[in-house]
C-alpha cells in the first residue's frame, strides 16, 4: 500500500513539473500579444511594435545609467518611472529578441517625448535610436576583471577615448599581458592609441 | 665598435618585437603575439649576455 502511494506521488510531482516546463515554453513563445493585450494604453499603438514583458536574457544585469533618461533598475522591467518632470517612462523587451530593451518616454499628456533601444552583446550594451543609429556605448558594470575577448579596434559608436580605455584596461587579461603592463604601460597606452585612432580613422 | 653597432640593433629588434607582440595581442592574434614576446624575452637575454658587455679593461682604452 505504501509503495503504491509513493509511486502515485511520484507522478504528480512529475506531471506538476512537466506542466510548469511547458508554461514556461509557451511563454516565451505564445504570451507575447496576450501580455500586450494587457499593458496596452493609449500611446502605445501609435509606436507600432509589440513587446513583452519579464523574459529578459541577462539576469545578472541590475541596473544601467542612460545618460539621456537616467538610472533603470531592470527588475522592474515593465514598469511606469515618473520623473521630476512629471515625464514617464516605460521600458519594454522585444518579443522578437529578448537581448533588445525598449525605453519610451511620455509626458504627462501621453505624448511620446523620446524612445529608445537598448541592445545588449556580451558586455556591452549599445544605447541606439529607433533607426539603429548608436547613440552611446556601455561597458555593462558586472564585468569581471579584464578579458582578451574585449581587446581589438574600434567598436560602433564607441569613441577613441572610450576605445583606448577598454583596450588598456582589458590588456592585462593573461599573465603575459600582465607581466607587458608592468614592464611598459606608457608603451602599451600609446599602441591602444594607435590603434583605436587608426581604426577610428580607417572606419 | 663591432659590438657597439650589434648592440644597438639588438636594443632595435628588442624594441621592435616587444611592440609587435603588444599590438598583435591589443588585435586579438595572442599566439604571434606570444611568439615575439618570446623574441623579445631572448634578444633581452642576448644583450645581457657577458660578451657584449663592455669590459673594465676596454672601459679605460676608450
Amino acid at each position: 500500500m505504501k509503495k503504491v502511494f509513493i509511486v502515485i506521488l511520484a507522478s504528480g510531482i512529475m506531471m506538476t513539473a512537466c506542466k510548469k516546463e511547458e508554461k514556461m515554453n509557451s511563454f516565451t513563445n505564445d504570451s507575447c500579444k496576450e501580455k500586450n493585450e494587457i499593458i496596452k494604453k493609449d500611446w502605445y499603438p501609435k509606436l507600432g511594435i509589440e513587446y513583452s514583458i519579464n523574459n529578459f536574457m541577462y539576469p545578472d544585469i541590475k541596473s544601467l545609467i542612460v545618460p539621456e533618461i537616467g538610472e533603470f533598475n531592470f527588475e522592474l522591467a515593465n514598469t511606469v518611472y515618473y520623473l521630476n518632470d512629471y515625464s514617464i517612462v516605460n521600458i519594454f523587451i522585444s518579443c522578437n529578441n529578448p537581448n533588445d530593451i525598449l525605453i519610451y518616454k511620455v509626458d504627462k499628456s501621453n505624448n511620446l517625448i523620446s524612445e529608445f533601444i537598448i541592445s545588449f552583446e556580451k558586455n556591452m550594451a549599445y544605447l541606439k535610436k529607433l533607426n539603429g543609429e548608436i547613440l552611446y556605448v556601455f561597458e555593462l558594470s558586472n564585468n569581471k576583471g579584464p578579458d582578451c575577448n574585449q581587446l581589438g579596434p574600434i567598436h560602433n559608436g564607441e569613441t577613441v577615448s572610450q576605445c583606448i580605455v577598454r583596450n588598456f584596461s582589458n590588456f592585462p587579461c593573461d599573465a603575459i599581458g600582465t607581466v607587458a603592463i608592468v614592464l611598459a604601460p606608457r608603451e602599451i597606452f600609446a599602441a591602444c592609441a594607435v590603434v583605436c585612432g587608426v581604426s577610428a580613422i580607417m572606419s | 665598435m663591432k659590438k657597439t653597432v650589434l648592440l644597438v640593433i639588438l636594443i632595435i629588434s628588442l624594441s621592435a618585437s616587444f611592440m609587435a607582440g603588444i599590438f598583435l595581442k591589443i588585435l586579438r592574434f595572442p599566439k604571434l603575439s606570444l611568439l615575439f614576446f618570446i623574441l623579445s624575452t631572448f634578444l633581452f637575454l642576448i644583450i645581457l649576455y657577458k660578451p657584449f658587455r663592455q669590459s673594465q679593461s676596454e672601459k679605460k682604452n676608450n
